[in-house]
C-alpha cells in the first residue's frame, strides 16, 4: 500500500537552455527546454516538497531577461491544482542552496525546513573568501542565509548531519557532499515504508538534471555528470551509482525535475498557464490530478 | 458584512497588500531619469557595486554563524572566524563611504550606510561576545531581526541594470541559458 503521491510541478521555465549546462561535455549539441520545479510529496498525514524554487519578487525581471526564464508562477498557484495551499505545507527538504532551489521559503508560513548542516557551513566559507574567488557564490543568494537565519529564530529550520532516516515516516535524506554544491543532499521516498523498499522513489535535485545523467548520451548505457560540480566530478557520478542501488538500478523511479521527458515517461497535465504537472506516483485512495 | 467575509474578499481580489507584506515600504528603484544623468547613475552603480556584494556576503556570513549558534552546532577550522567578518564589515564601510552619489541618489546612498551601519553593529556586537548560556536566544532573536532590515534595505537598493543585485549573476547559474545580444540587459 502506497503511503504517499508525488507529483512534479513545473514553476517556470528555459525555453532555450543550451545542452551542455545540463550534460557535463556536451558542447555545442544545441538548446532544449529546461523546466523549472518543485516536488510535492502527499499523505494522509503530512504535505512535504522537495525544493521552493526561487522568488521572482527579487530579481525575477533581471532574470527573465538576462537568463530567459519564462512564465514563473507563485507557489499559491502551482499548488492550487492539487487542492493545497503553500500555509498546508508541513516539511521541506532543500536539495541545495541555489536560488532556484531554496529562493522562496518566505512562501511557506509554516513549514519546517531541512537542509544538510554543511552546505550551510561551507557556504558561509565561500562567502568569506577573497573577491578573485567569489566564483564559489555562483546561484547563491546571501538573502536565503538571512531567511534561514529568521527560520532558524522561529524553530522552523533543521540542520542535517549526514543521511537521515525517517525525516517524516519512510522519508529519508542522503547527504552527497561536495557534488554539485558542498552540502547536496537526495531525498529517498520508500512509499511501502520497509527498509528495503520495493516501492521507492528518488527525488534527486540537481544531481541529475536529465535523463542522459543516468543512460548517457546515445544509448551507451554510462553515467554522465550534470554540467556544474561545484565538488567533483568523480563524487556526482559516485552518488549517482549510489542513488541507482537504492532504486536497484531502476531509471524510471529516479525523477529528475530539469527534465522535460517526465511528461513522456508519467501521467501529466498541461495547464492554461502553459505549466505542466506530472504524476509520479498516488497514495492508496488519492485520486489522480492529471487524468 | 462579517470582517472574516471582507477579508477572504479582498484576498481573493488580490487587490492590497497584506500588512505584513514588505512591498509595501519599498522605496522606487533608482534609476536614469530627470535630475539623474544616465552616465553619472552608471559611475555612481559601478562604483558601488566592490562595498554593495561585500556587504551582501558579511550580512549572509553573520547570518549564517547566528543560525549555527542558536542551533548548538560546532566551529570548524575552515570556517571564517567572526574576526574575518568583522573585518570585511570594515572594508564594505570603507568601499561604501567612499564613494559620493550625484545629488539625486544622495537618498538612496544613505539607505545604502544605513544597512551598512546596522550590521556593522550586530557584526560588532557577535565579535565581542558571542554568547553563551542565558539570554542568548533574545540577543540572537534582536541581531536576526536587525540584519533581516538591514537586508531588506540591501535588496530594495538593487540596481538591476547594472548587476548590483544580493545575486551575483556575473557568471551562468547552473541551468540558465544567456539571453541573445539584443537583450536590453546592462550587463
Amino acid at each position: 500500500m502506497s503511503q504517499y503521491s508525488i507529483w512534479v510541478l513545473e514553476y517556470a521555465y528555459v525555453s532555450q537552455c543550451a545542452v551542455s549546462s545540463v550534460i557535463y561535455g556536451a558542447h555545442n549539441q544545441g538548446i532544449r527546454k529546461l523546466p523549472y520545479c518543485y516536488v510535492l510529496i502527499k499523505s494522509k498525514d503530512h504535505i512535504a516538497m522537495v525544493d521552493v524554487g526561487y522568488n521572482d519578487k527579487e530579481y525575477g525581471r533581471y532574470i527573465a531577461e538576462k537568463f530567459l526564464v519564462e512564465n514563473w508562477h507563485s507557489p499559491a498557484d502551482v499548488l492550487a491544482p492539487c487542492g493545497i495551499r503553500p500555509e498546508d505545507v508541513d516539511s521541506i527538504f532543500i536539495t541545495h542552496a541555489h536560488f532556484d532551489h531554496m529562493g522562496n521559503t518566505d512562501a511557506f508560513p509554516n513549514a519546517t525546513f531541512y537542509i544538510q548542516e554543511r552546505e550551510l557551513t561551507k557556504w558561509i566559507w565561500a562567502m568569506s573568501l577573497p573577491d578573485r574567488l567569489r566564483y564559489m557564490m555562483v546561484a547563491t543568494d546571501p538573502s536565503d542565509v538571512l531567511r534561514a537565519a529568521d527560520l532558524a529564530r522561529q524553530g522552523r529550520l533543521r540542520l542535517v548531519q549526514g543521511d537521515m532516516q525517517d525525516a517524516l515516516p519512510g522519508i529519508d535524506l542522503h547527504a552527497a557532499p561536495d557534488t554539485h554544491t558542498y552540502g547536496c543532499q537526495w531525498v529517498h521516498v520508500r512509499n511501502d515504508l520497509q527498509t528495503r523498499s520495493r516501492d521507492g522513489w528518488v527525488l534527486a535535485g540537481d544531481l541529475i538534471y536529465v535523463y542522459e545523467n543516468l543512460e548517457g548520451t546515445g544509448g551507451d548505457k554510462m553515467y554522465v555528470p550534470v554540467g556544474l560540480a561545484f565538488g567533483s566530478t568523480t563524487n556526482l557520478v559516485m552518488t549517482t551509482e549510489e542513488i541507482m542501488k537504492t532504486v536497484d538500478y531502476e531509471v524510471k523511479r529516479v525523477i529528475p525535475v530539469h527534465e522535460e521527458r517526465l511528461k513522456e515517461v508519467f501521467p501529466s497535465r498541461m495547464l492554461p498557464n502553459g505549466l505542466r504537472i506530472s504524476e509520479i506516483c498516488l497514495a492508496s485512495g488519492q485520486a489522480s490530478l492529471v487524468r | 458584512m462579517r470582517p472574516a467575509r471582507i477579508r477572504a474578499i479582498a484576498e481573493q481580489a488580490q487587490l492590497i497588500h497584506h500588512p505584513a507584506c514588505d512591498a509595501v515600504d519599498l522605496p522606487a528603484p533608482l534609476t536614469p531619469g530627470p535630475g539623474l544623468d544616465r552616465d553619472d547613475f552608471i559611475r555612481y552603480g559601478l562604483a558601488l557595486r566592490p562595498g554593495y556584494d561585500r556587504l551582501g556576503r558579511v550580512l549572509g556570513q553573520i547570518a549564517g554563524l547566528l543560525i549555527l549558534a542558536r542551533l548548538g552546532s560546532r566551529f570548524e577550522s575552515d570556517w571564517p572566524t567572526v574576526a574575518t567578518v568583522v573585518e570585511q564589515a570594515r572594508n564594505a564601510e570603507s568601499e561604501l563611504c567612499g564613494v559620493t552619489p550625484p545629488p539625486a541618489a544622495r537618498q538612496h546612498h544613505a539607505r545604502l550606510l544605513g544597512a551598512m551601519q546596522a550590521t556593522l553593529s550586530v557584526v560588532r556586537a557577535v565579535g565581542q561576545t558571542l554568547p553563551r548560556g542565558g539570554g542568548l536566544h533574545d540577543r540572537l532573536d534582536a541581531w536576526t531581526r536587525d540584519l533581516q532590515a538591514a537586508g531588506r534595505t540591501l535588496s530594495s537598493c538593487a540596481i538591476e541594470g547594472l548587476g548590483l543585485m544580493p545575486l551575483d549573476f556575473s557568471q551562468a547559474c547552473c541551468s540558465c541559458a544567456t539571453a541573445p545580444a539584443n537583450s536590453t540587459a546592462i550587463h
